[in-house]
């Protein structure tokens, strides 16, 4: 890990450590995430990467270690901060443009007064002329361009991805992965990206946080090293490549070993997932 | 990383969509109507077979059979003072020219109305505080199970005793069998809520009282709407029964004061329009909710 700061980082996770009773989940975490920068979290699934995340944000308070949003410790939600849910979240009983407009009007701010914000984000997110549908008449993925463009709707200096694209069909999830990328582009914040999908950390991330282990500690953080804006063509560049089978093979080596050991014989057949989709 | 089982059809038809241009987005809009019709072909409910209008024309038909059955048993059987459907037919112009039947109607009516109110409000609010604040679910849960489960009509001699024969008696009556089930249920409802939704509330810094207004109450509405379907009918059980022992002005004594002194006719057509009364009020709760929220989507009815 070489993060030279020479900006102030956005987020900073310093040394975290978080137990469930007497078991630890995440030991000895640290990393930070720089303006403008997205950093991927993968790791195997149940590696506490949605726990860390909801220390990140406050909604959870770590065993040790100390979480600073732009240089201050959080203990509960801070400013600032917004959140993307894998399930996207929506009140089903507010309507689209509600639902975008949900954390201006608790801020205290009129839907009067929101409403140019809000059909800024309509448009920024594609959902035009679905302003005033409610979520159960929206398929996944625009009800997750409904759960983005509510965290948007706050201008959040750092934004939190909770496995965002995790529910959705495979090509929902890639057309909303260029989508995300797309809109980044016009903002100036920071970005934690959680997602069980290594194809999708590679993608998303500048830097990928690798979780792995039991308890879980960072095993590596990846430079994925390939400049903006990223488009569709990048997974099929070199460096996408090497970088996504260093880290496929980083976070499948203990289940791989486990796979093989002690049944190799008669479960020769299962062979372990694809590491790609085609 | 969890492979995908793609259904290929619908994602070839959106990535299509999607393809077509930056902006596109997969319109999978699922019909005007409430609710997408996938839930349907999914749902394993037992459908009848029999159209809408089939069973309208045999839902007829068994009530007439019933009916038939009352009066030709009462026609064979019965002293001939004993009430029967063509007798009660016979006795609505009599009753609906009678002004104590008006002012009898007006009173439990209003009353039943005026209780039911007081119930879905203070129920609502009293539920809502039970189903989120654990220790008062603590505190008042066991009083509440204990009143729900024994018959109130027990209390009505001590009511009368606090109010006297009053129609301050009927009403507590009518707010005491309302409440219950709407307590129950909010309180049920409002601890059913997605920690999602709790979460989005703590990310954006809403105060408790938006939390508890803004999402916990809308989101335990279906409890709600339980409480208040099973409200309205121990409200009317409250006020017939409070009126059958306090003998002031309404239905009930109506109904008590005909069938005793053998215009029993008289009373059944009472009983029609506590019926009648019930139902419509139902109605009238279902239209409200269809207009005021549109998002909910009740289960299909049976």
């Amino acid at each position: 890990m070489t993060a030279t700061t020479q900006t102030e980082p956005k987020i900073r996770v310093d040394h975290l450590v978080k137990q469930y009773g007497g078991r630890v989940v995440l030991n000895d975490v640290s990393f930070d995430v720089r303006p403008g920068e997205i950093v991927s979290i993968v790791g195997p699934s149940g590696c506490g990467k949605t726990t860390l995340l909801r220390c990140v944000v406050g909604l959870m308070r770590p065993t040790e270690g100390t979480v600073y949003i732009s240089g201050k410790p959080v203990s509960e939600p801070p400013e600032g901060v917004a959140m993307v849910f894998q399930h996207f979240g929506l009140f089903p009983w507010k309507t689209v443009s509600a639902n975008i407009a949900y954390g201006l009007t608790a801020q205290g701010i009129s839907r009067k007064e929101a409403a140019p914000r809000v059909s800024e984000l309509v448009r920024l997110v594609g959902l035009e002329g679905f302003e005033k549908s409610y979520p159960y008449q929206l398929s996944g993925g625009m009800q997750q361009r409904a759960g983005l463009a509510r965290a948007l709707a706050v201008s959040p200096g750092v934004l939190v991805m909770d496995e965002p694209f995790a529910a959705l069909d495979a090509q929902t999830r890639d057309v909303l992965q260029l989508e995300l990328l797309r809109i980044w582009q016009g903002l100036d914040a920071a970005m934690l990206f959680v997602t069980h999908s290594i194809d999708e950390a590679v993608l998303m991330g500048d830097r990928v946080v690798i979780l792995r282990g039991s308890p879980s500690t960072i095993f590596d953080i990846v430079d994925v090293g390939i400049p903006g804006p990223r488009t569709r063509a990048v997974v099929d560049s070199d460096r996408f490549r090497s970088a996504r089978d260093y880290v496929w093979s980083a976070v499948m080596q203990d289940e791989l070993a486990a796979l093989a050991k002690p049944a190799a014989s008669q479960t020769a057949s299962l062979s372990p997932e694809a590491p790609t989709q085609h | 990383m969890s492979a995908d089982a793609p259904d290929i059809r619908a994602e070839a038809r959106q990535v299509r969509q999607a393809g077509a241009g930056t902006r596109a987005i997969p319109a999978e809009r699922s019909g005007k109507g409430r609710g997408p019709a996938r839930k349907d072909a999914d749902s394993a409910r037992v459908e009848g077979r029999v159209s809408p209008w089939q069973a309208t024309a045999l839902r007829v038909g068994a009530g007439i059979v019933l009916l038939a059955i009352w009066q030709v048993g009462a026609e064979l059987f019965a002293p001939s003072y004993i009430a029967t459907p063509i007798g009660a037919i016979g006795a609505i112009p009599g009753v609906l020219g009678d002004s104590s039947f008006w002012s009898s109607t007006g009173a439990t009516l209003l009353a039943i109305v005026e209780g039911l109110a007081i119930a879905v409000v203070a129920g609502t609010i009293i539920g809502l505080a039970m189903g989120r604040l654990p220790d008062l679910n603590r505190i008042l849960g066991m009083y509440v199970g204990a009143f729900y489960a024994i018959p109130l009509i027990a209390i009505v001699p001590l009511i009368t005793v606090w109010f006297g024969y009053t129609p301050q008696a009927r009403l507590a009556m009518i707010v005491l069998e309302a409440v219950l089930p709407i307590i129950y249920n909010v309180a049920e409802g409002s601890r059913q809520v997605s920690s999602v939704y709790l979460d989005v509330t703590r990310i954006h810094h809403v105060p408790w009282w938006r939390v508890w207004g803004g999402v916990v109450f809308p989101n335990a509405t279906p409890y709600v709407l339980a409480g208040i379907d099973l409200a309205l009918g121990r409200a009317v059980i409250g006020a017939v029964v409070a009126e059958y022992v306090t003998a002031i002005n309404g239905l009930g004594y109506y109904i008590i004061f005909n069938v005793r002194s053998f215009p029993e006719n008289q009373g059944v057509v009472a009983l029609v329009v506590i019926v009648l009364f019930a139902l419509a009020v139902r109605a009238l709760v279902n239209l409200t909710v269809a207009r005021v929220m549109p998002w909910y989507r009740p289960a299909k009815e049976a």
